[in-house]
């Protein structure tokens, strides 16, 4: 199969305002649960990256332009809530997954549960790298092991775990959107 | 190859590739100026609200989570108690055991203060064989230590009986309650001479008696019986015992007193021997 931009729509169209406001909501959500929710519980010792599913996720069901899109504005909320005190490269991040996310999944594979929870494998990989890199250089004595154990792998499984119920709340999101695309 | 070409056509990629590093890098360098983003102050006053909700939800949870969680800790912390009790009766038993050896020191002492003239070596009973006939103690010092046989025993409370045989590293030991024991003794508070032996009848009950006691002699229940030093076994003024009856023997015509010993012959466990002594000492060294 080719690589083909996604069809293009007008910003000020309705279809697009509907979908910011609508796509805003499981990102704003996940940022929130995640800055909050988690911490608060200490159900788990540690907390899933419950906006890389959403970025994901609207890639996977909407196309890479709403995944670069919600990979943005997931980078903003995801610097907002976090400490601020060193350069996460969130946006950069979260952009880049939800732009090639939607690029492969159009490209590659299809829209079902086992494709999912594949793209989440490798996100939450790709998390994982991120949360490596960042400890190296946040931290004076790094030690792997610990940044494995306590932070990396924890997480890795918990944003796994959180991909399942996430899977169907996303599709509920983006259906309205694919039906009127289709019939367009 | 040509998907980066396509890629890098493509308008929307490079626009949200500008956007995005500029969003990822504006922010973090207004913080390290100490200048926090509009855009961040503005998301987290608009979120907070909704993080507050969530919170509360969380904090909920966390009550409930917390009961499974601190059964666990409960649980960890009552092995930790377990181990630590363990410990400290290991360490209680060692006081005890510390405790004991500090009295027998100091009687020891109080022995050593008492009989200047004694050299003594103290021992542990490590085994007791008992037979219908006799009780041997063995003890844990020999020869090495410079025990021979014949060498008195004793406690704080007064005369045990003497070594019968010497090891390297061990002795054996016969009580006074026993046959094969005779001690010279007097009454302490009138001088009456006499010979304090076991019997194969009282070995039992644990006492012994003062034979070949003149019959007009001044003894009474009661009375103190200390070894009068002849015999070259045992020193002179060692406490035996007490009297708890007198009779007369008719064959001999002379007095048997009962003597219940002033050690308690049943529980020694530590003992000392008497290595040498001097004064008062009809011993040929």
């Amino acid at each position: 199969m080719e690589f083909k931009e996604q069809k293009k729509y007008s910003f000020f169209s309705s279809q697009v305002l509907g979908k910011i406001l609508l796509f805003a909501l499981p990102v704003f959500l996940s940022g929130v649960i995640q800055s909050s929710f988690f911490a608060a519980s200490g159900l788990f010792d540690t907390t899933p990256d419950l906006l890389l599913i959403s970025v994901i996720g609207l890639a996977i069901f909407d196309g890479e332009r709403s995944g670069a899109i919600a990979g943005i504005c997931a980078g903003v909320l995801a610097e907002a809530f976090g400490s601020g005190a060193y350069m996460m490269f969130f946006p950069l991040f979260y952009m880049l997954c939800g732009y090639f996310f939607g690029v492969v999944s159009r490209i590659f594979l299809n829209r079902n549960f086992a494709s999912w929870l594949l793209y989440m494998l490798i996100g939450a990989g790709l998390r994982g790298l991120l949360s490596v890199i960042h400890s190296m250089f946040s931290e004076v004595d790094v030690n792997l092991f610990l940044i494995f154990t306590e932070i990396v792998i924890p997480e890795y499984f918990l944003t796994l775990l959180c991909s399942v119920p996430m899977y169907f709340l996303i599709r509920m999101t983006v259906r309205p959107f694919h039906k009127k695309i289709e019939m367009e | 190859m040509g998907f980066i070409l396509k890629l890098l056509k493509s308008r929307f990629f490079l626009i949200s590739l500008a956007v995005a590093l500029l969003l990822s890098i504006v922010p973090g360098v207004l913080c390290a100026m100490g200048q926090g983003s509009y855009i961040r102050s503005a998301l987290v006053t608009v979120s907070t609200p909704f993080r507050w909700a969530f919170t509360k939800v969380g904090e909920g949870l966390s009550g409930f989570s917390m009961y499974f969680r601190t059964l666990e800790d409960l649980r960890d912390e009552n092995e930790e108690l377990r181990a630590e009790l363990e410990g400290y009766k290991n360490l209680v038993y060692d006081a005890e055991l510390i405790g004991e050896e500090n009295k027998f020191l100091n009687s020891f002492l109080g022995i050593k203060e008492e009989h200047v003239d004694f050299l003594f070596e103290d021992a542990t009973v490590i085994g007791r064989e008992s037979t219908n006939y006799r009780t041997v103690y063995t003890l844990s010092k020999g020869t090495l230590h410079g025990i021979e046989v014949n060498m008195p025993i004793i406690t704080e409370d007064g005369l045990v009986g003497h070594i019968t045989e010497v090891g390297a590293t061990w002795s054996k030991a016969v009580l006074l309650t026993e046959t094969a024991s005779a001690v010279g003794g007097f009454i302490e508070r009138s001088g009456v001479l006499g010979v304090v032996e076991g019997t194969y009848e009282l070995r039992t009950e644990g006492i012994c008696q003062m034979v070949y006691i003149e019959p007009d002699s001044d003894i009474r229940v009661g009375d103190k019986v200390v070894s009068s030093g002849i015999g070259g076994v045992y020193p002179r003024g060692l406490m035996i015992g007490k009297i708890t009856e007198i009779k007369m023997d008719e064959a001999s015509r002379t007095l048997t007193a009962t003597v219940e010993p002033a050690a308690d012959l049943d529980s020694v466990a530590k003992l000392m021997i008497i290595t040498e002594y001097n004064i008062y000492s009809e011993r040929e060294d």
